[in-house]
C-alpha cells in the first residue's frame, strides 16, 4: 500500500541493530517528512492547516497591535510616533474597543432587514450594543481564541509531558502516586475543575487559561506515560541504559521524541477543545473581561439583543466553529498520516 | 482421470490503491482433485492468501478479481472477462452472490484463517459460534447443531468438550482455538477446506499436533484441502501436490516428491536450500538473497531474475509461463526459460550479477525499474 | 456472577478517587486568596463579628481538622451551609440536581439513539454520499460550542418561529397544579417535553457527533476483523454480520467514549443551563463562584465529580457486560 512507509520502517528496523544516536534522528526525520507529505495529500487536513495558518497570522498581528504597542507606548521613543494600543487598527479603520460618541446604535449587517434599520458599508456586519463594529471585534477576537487556546494547551502539554515521562520511565511508587493524582484530577469534569480553579484564584483570563491548561495535564500525562512505558522496553533505550547514558538524557533524547507523534495529534485536537472551553468561560463571564474583544464574551452580550439584532449571536459562534473545525480537521489528518491503519 | 474438484484458471486479482495498481495475483492456474491436499507455497507477499480468498470471492476492497475462471464441482464460482471497453466484468455463468453465499460458502468450501487468536469472535462463546455455522450450513435444528458442535469439539481433541462449549475464546490457548476452527470447518462437511497458513501463528510442537490431526481427519472425512504455507517442512509433511508462488505467479507445480527430489525452478531450489532438510546434511543454510520486490511494480521479464542465481540477460526480457518441463513423464511444470521446453536464447545469453546487493538494494531496484 | 463481582470492585475502586476529589477541591478552595468572611462583612470589619462568623463556619480551626470534619460531615450528607442562601448546601443541591440529571440523561439518550444508527450506516456505506454527509455533520458537531447551538436554537424556534419556550425546565413528574399551561398529567408531559427539546438538542449535538464518529470508525475496524471475514466465509448474510457479529464488538470503543464524553457533557450542561436559564447544578456553581459562596462551590464540584464517576462506572459495567474478557478478569 504505502511503499515509502515500509521503506522507512526497514530503515528504522536496521538502525536499531547497531545503536547509534544519529540513526535515531534519521528515522525521526524520515517519519516527519512522510507525515507532512501525507497531510499535504489530504485535502481536509490541508484546508485545516490553511485556516489555522491564516488565523495564526491574524492573531499575531492583532496581538502586536494590542499588547506590544500598548507596551511600547510607555516609551517616549515610540510614543512620539503615535504608537498606542490598537495603533494599527486605528490607523487603518478604528479602534475595536472605542465606543462612538453620542447614542450607541445597534446595527444589523448590511442587507439584513431589521426594525433597527440597515447596516452600512462602513460596518458590513453591523455594530454591537455600544456601537462598535462587529467585524473588527471578531477579527480582534481571533487573538484571544488562538493565543489562549494554544498557551493553555502548551501548559497542559508541558505539564503532562513532565509528569507522564517521569511516571512512565521510573515506574514504581512514583508512577503510582502521579497516576493516582492524575486519575483524581480526571474524575472532576473538565469545566468544573476549571471553574473551581477560577473560584479559588479569581476571575481573569490568565487564571482561566492556566486552569484549562492544568485541567488538561492528566490527559497528556496518561497518553505520554503509556507511550513511554512502551518505548522504555525498546532495544535502543535498553542499549542507551546499558551504555551508561543518564536517565534525564535518555528521557529527553530518546523517550520523548519517540512518543511525540500521538502527543502532537492530541495537542492539535486539544487546542480546539481549549478554544471552546475558553469561549465558554468568557460566555459565563469568567474569561476575558470587557472591553477586550473575544468571541465568547460577544456571544454573552448578544444574548440580550436577540430581538434587535439576531445576527449578533451568529457571527462569533461561526468564528469559533470555523477555527475549531480547522484544528479538528488538521488533527484528524495528522492522526491518519501517522497511523495509516486507521486511514478512513 | 476424473474432472478436478476445483479448477482455477488464469486468475488475476488486483488492488487499486492510491499508489497504483498492485497485481497481487497475476494469472495463476491450478487444480485440486477429490481427496487431495494441495499446497500453495511462497514467501509472504507472494499473493497466496489473496489467491485463495478469491476462490470464494472474499477479496476485499480495494482488491478486485479482474480476470480468470474458477470452477468448483462443475459450477462457475467466478468468471471474469475483459469487455471491449477494457473494463472487466463477470460473465453470466458466474453464480450470483446470494447463491454463492447459501450453497457454497461454508457448505461446500470452508476456510481456516492464519490467526486463531483473531478468527473467533471474543464476545460470543466458542460453542455458540460453532453451533451457528453448523446450523446455517447443515440445516440442523438448534439442539442437533449443538450436539454436533460438541461432538466435533471432541473429534478435534478438545478435552471436556461439553463443558468447554460455553467458554469464551480468550479462555482457549492458540492451539486449542485452531482446533476449534478446524472443527468448525469439518463440521460443515464441506468438499473442500481452504487452510490459509493455519499453523503459522502456532509454536512448533502445537503445529506438529495440528498437522497430525489434519492428516488423520482428512483421511476419515475424505475432504480436499488447499493448504497455504510458506513452510517447506509443512509441505513435505502433508501435501500431495504443490504449487510454488512468487510475486503473484506460479513458478512451479509438481507432486510433492518430484518437487523435492527433482526441483525444476531456481526459486523452489532456493526455497529448499533455505530450510533445513532431514534428508540432506549441509554445512550451512543458504538463505535467498534480497527481499521480494513489491508487487506494485514487478521487475520486467522473469520476476525472479533480480534474485535468481541462474539469471541471464534473456531473463530480463522473457516472462515465462508455467510449462511441462519433464516431457509429460510426471505432472511437473515450471516457469523457467533454462528448460528446453522454452525455446529461447537462454543458453547463449550472458549471466547476470544478482543478489549481491543485499535486501534493501534489491527492493529499491525492484521499485525503480521500468517506470 | 463475575459481572457482579466486577461491578463491586469498580465501586470500591471509586472511593479513593472521590476522597482525592474532596482533598483537591478542599485544598484549592482554601488556597483562595479571598477570605469568605471578609467578603461577607466588607473591607474593614468589626473584629468581634469576624470571630463570630469564623466560628460559625468553622474557619477558626486548623486546615487538617477542618478537612477531617468536612469528610465526616460529607459521609452524613452534610456539605456545610451556603453563605449566600444561609441554607444547607445539601438542600440546595437536592433542589437543583434533578434538572441537571434530566437534561443530561435526555441529551445522552438523544445522542445515542441518533448516533449509533448514523455511525453504522455511515460505515456500511463507506465513501458513499451518506457517509460523506454524516462525516461532515459529525465533524462540525464536535467543533461547535454547545452554548452557541443553544443560542441559535433559541433564535430560530423561540424568537423567529415562536414555537418552543426558551427558558426553564419543567419536570415531567411535576404536579399539574404547579405547571402553567397544563391541567393533566399528560399535559405536564407535553409542557415538559416542549421545554426540554431545545436544551436537549443543544447539549446532545456534541455528544451525538462524537459518538457517531467513533461508532463509524469502530464499525469499520470490526468489519475488517478476521472473525467477520470468517462469518462471511461461512455464508452468514451481510445483514446478520452487521447486526450480530460486528455490532456487539463495535460498541466497545463506543462505550468507552460515552464514558469520557460525560466530562464534556457536564461542562456543556453548565453552559446550557446558563443559556436556557435552567436552575440546575450548573447555574448554581456559576452563580456561587460569582458570590464566592465557597461551601456551595465545593459541594457542587464534589457532586459533579460524583455524577461523572458514577457515569463512568456504569459505562465500565456495560463494557464488561459485553466483553467477557473483562468480566471474567483473566484477560490475556
Amino acid at each position: 500500500m504505502a511503499t515509502t512507509h515500509s521503506d522507512s520502517e526497514t530503515l528504522g528496523g536496521e538502525s536499531v541493530e547497531d545503536f547509534d544516536e544519529s540513526e535515531q534522528s534519521v528515522e525521526a526525520r524520515v517519519g516527519w517528512r512522510y507525515t507532512l507529505a501525507q497531510v499535504r495529500k489530504d485535502p481536509t487536513a490541508f484546508a485545516g492547516f490553511i485556516i489555522i495558518a491564516v488565523a495564526s497570522v491574524v492573531a499575531l498581528v492583532t496581538t502586536i497591535d494590542a499588547v506590544v504597542f500598548e507596551y511600547l507606548a510607555q516609551y517616549q521613543v515610540f510614543a512620539q510616533f503615535g504608537v498606542e494600543k490598537y495603533w494599527l487598527a486605528k490607523t487603518i479603520w478604528m479602534s475595536p474597543t472605542a465606543e462612538p460618541a453620542g447614542t450607541p446604535t445597534l446595527l444589523p449587517p448590511v442587507g439584513m432587514e431589521n426594525t433597527f434599520g440597515q447596516g452600512t458599508w462602513a460596518h458590513p456586519l453591523g455594530t454591537d450594543d455600544r456601537g462598535r463594529d462587529i467585524l473588527l471585534r471578531l477579527i480582534y477576537g481571533t487573538r484571544i481564541a488562538i493565543l489562549v487556546g494554544v498557551l493553555a494547551t502548551a501548559i497542559g502539554l508541558v505539564g503532562g509531558m513532565v509528569i507522564g515521562a517521569v511516571s512512565g520511565y521510573y515506574g514504581g511508587w512514583t508512577d503510582d502516586v502521579l497516576m493516582r493524582l492524575a486519575e483524581t484530577l480526571y474524575a472532576i469534569p473538565f469545566l468544573v475543575l476549571v471553574l473551581a480553579f477560577i473560584a479559588a484564584f479569581g476571575r481573569s483570563i490568565t487564571f482561566a487559561m492556566v486552569g484549562v491548561g492544568v485541567a488538561s495535564i492528566p490527559k497528556f500525562a496518561r497518553l505520554i506515560r503509556s507511550r513511554v512505558v512502551s518505548v522504555r522496553e525498546d532495544e535502543y533505550v535498553e542499549a542507551a541504559k546499558a551504555a551508561g547514558v543518564r536517565d534525564r538524557n535518555i528521557i529527553l533524547r530518546h523517550v520523548i521524541p519517540n512518543s511525540f507523534a500521538p502527543v502532537l495529534v492530541q495537542a492539535t485536537l486539544q487546542v480546539g477543545t481549549a478554544i471552546i472551553i475558553i469561549a465558554g468561560l468568557s460566555f459565563l463571564g469568567f474569561g476575558i473581561q470587557p472591553p477586550t474583544p473575544s468571541w465568547g464574551q460577544m456571544l454573552s452580550v448578544s444574548r440580550n439583543y436577540m430581538i434587535q439584532n439576531p445576527w449578533f449571536s451568529v457571527w462569533p459562534g461561526l468564528c469559533i466553529l470555523v477555527t475549531v473545525v480547522a484544528f479538528n480537521m488538521f488533527g484528524d489528518g495528522l492522526r491518519d498520516a501517522l497511523d495509516p491503519r486507521l486511514n478512513n | 482421470m476424473s474432472a478436478p474438484l476445483l479448477r482455477v484458471d488464469d486468475l488475476q486479482v488486483q488492488f487499486f490503491t492510491e499508489d497504483g495498481v498492485v497485481r497481487a495475483v497475476d494469472g495463476i492456474s491450478f487444480d485440486v482433485r477429490e481427496g487431495e491436499l494441495v499446497g500453495l507455497v511462497g514467501e509472504s507477499g507472494a499473493g497466496k492468501s489473496v489467491a485463495v480468498s478469491a476462490i470464494m470471492r472474499l477479496v476485499e476492497s480495494p482488491g478486485r478479481i479482474v480476470g480468470g475462471h474458477i470452477e468448483f464441482k462443475g459450477e462457475t464460482l467466478i468468471e471474469v472477462e475483459r469487455g471491449d471497453d477494457g473494463e472487466s466484468y463477470r460473465t453470466d455463468a458466474t453464480i450470483p452472490d446470494g447463491e454463492l453465499r447459501e450453497r457454497i460458502r461454508g457448505r461446500e468450501i470452508a476456510i481456516i484463517f492464519q490467526d486463531p487468536m483473531e478468527s473467533l469472535n471474543p464476545v460470543f462463546t466458542v460453542g455458540g459460534q460453532l453451533r451457528e455455522f453448523i446450523e446455517l450450513n447443515r440445516d440442523l435444528s438448534e439442539e442437533d447443531a449443538r450436539e454436533e458442535a460438541v461432538r466435533m469439539l471432541r473429534e478435534v481433541g478438545i478435552p471436556e468438550a461439553a463443558a468447554r462449549y460455553d467458554d469464551y475464546p480468550h479462555q482457549f490457548s492458540g492451539g486449542m482455538r485452531q482446533r476449534v476452527l478446524i472443527a468448525m470447518a469439518l463440521a460443515c462437511e464441506p468438499a473442500l477446506i481452504i487452510a490459509d497458513e493455519p499453523t503459522t501463528a502456532l509454536d512448533v510442537t502445537v503445529e506438529a499436533q495440528i498437522l497430525d490431526l489434519v492428516d488423520e481427519l482428512q483421511e476419515r472425512y475424505d475432504t480436499s484441502f488447499v493448504w497455504v504455507t510458506h513452510d517447506m517442512g509443512v509441505v513435505a509433511e502433508i501435501c500431495d501436490r504443490v504449487n510454488v508462488m512468487y510475486l503473484g505467479e506460479i513458478v512451479e507445480q509438481a507432486p510433492v516428491d518430484d518437487l523435492f527430489y527433482d526441483t525444476q525452478h531456481p526459486y523452489t531450489e532456493a526455497l529448499l536450500d533455505s530450510v533445513p532438510r532431514p534428508d540432506e546434511t549441509v554445512e550451512e543454510l543458504n538463505p535467498i538473497k534480497g527481499v521480494m520486490p513489491e508487487a506494485i511494480n514487478p521487475p520486467a521479464g522473469c520476476r525472479f531474475h533480480t534474485r535468481c542465481p541462474d539469471a541471464r540477460e534473456a531473463c530480463k526480457t522473457t516472462n515465462p509461463d508455467c510449462r511441462d518441463v519433464t516431457d509429460g513423464v510426471t505432472e511437473h511444470r515450471a516457469a523457467c526459460i533454462k528448460h528446453d521446453a522454452f525455446e529461447t536464447t537462454y543458453e547463449g545469453s550472458p549471466p547476470l550479477e544478482t543478489g549481491s546487493g543485499g535486501g534493501f538494494d534489491v527492493s529499491l531496484s525492484g521499485g525503480e525499474t521500468d517506470d | 456472577m463475575s459481572l457482579l463481582r466486577y461491578s463491586g470492585r469498580r465501586v470500591v475502586q471509586a472511593i479513593p478517587v472521590l476522597l482525592g476529589v474532596v482533598a483537591i477541591t478542599f485544598t484549592l478552595i482554601n488556597a483562595a486568596p479571598g477570605n469568605p468572611v471578609e467578603i461577607m462583612l466588607g473591607p474593614s470589619p468589626n473584629q468581634a463579628a469576624v470571630e463570630t462568623l469564623k466560628a460559625k463556619y468553622g474557619l477558626d480551626q486548623p486546615l487538617h481538622v477542618r478537612f477531617w470534619k468536612y469528610l465526616v460531615n460529607l459521609v452524613q450528607l452534610d456539605m456545610g451551609r451556603s453563605i449566600y442562601y444561609d441554607a444547607p448546601v445539601t438542600t440546595k443541591i437536592a433542589q437543583r440536581l434533578p434538572q441537571t440529571i434530566l437534561l443530561m440523561v435526555s441529551s445522552f439518550a438523544f445522542a445515542i439513539a441518533t448516533a449509533v444508527p448514523l455511525g453504522v450506516i455511515s460505515a456500511k456505506r463507506r465513501n458513499k454520499p451518506t457517509d460523506h454527509v454524516t462525516r461532515i455533520v459529525s465533524l462540525v458537531g464536535v467543533s461547535t460550542p454547545s452554548f452557541w447551538i443553544g443560542l441559535v436554537l433559541i433564535l430560530l424556534f423561540s424568537y423567529n418561529l415562536g414555537v418552543l419556550p426558551a427558558t426553564n425546565l419543567v419536570m415531567p413528574w411535576a404536579h399539574p397544579s404547579n405547571v402553567t399551561g397544563a391541567s393533566t398529567r399528560l399535559g405536564v408531559l407535553y409542557v415538559a417535553g416542549a421545554h426540554l427539546l431545545l436544551p436537549m438538542l443543544s447539549l446532545g449535538t456534541l455528544q451525538m457527533a462524537a459518538i457517531t464518529r467513533i461508532e463509524r470508525s469502530s464499525m469499520l475496524e470490526v468489519l475488517s476483523d478476521d472473525y467477520v471475514r470468517l462469518a462471511r466465509a461461512y455464508g452468514v448474510t451481510e445483514r446478520t454480520i452487521l447486526r450480530k457479529h460486528a455490532f456487539r464488538n463495535a460498541q466497545l470503543p463506543v462505550i468507552t467514549i460515552i464514558g469520557l464524553q460525560l466530562t464534556t457533557a457536564i461542562g456543556g450542561a453548565v453552559l446550557t443551563e446558563t443559556v436556557f436559564e435552567i436552575n440546575g447544578m450548573g447555574r448554581l456553581i456559576v452563580s456561587s463562584i460569582s458570590r464566592q459562596d465557597f461551601p456551595v462551590v465545593m459541594g457542587t464540584t464534589f457532586v459533579f465529580a460524583l455524577v461523572f464517576v458514577v457515569g463512568v462506572i456504569l459505562t465500565d459495567i456495560s463494557y464488561a457486560y459485553i466483553d467477557p474478557r473483562v468480566s471474567y478478569g483473566d484477560q490475556e
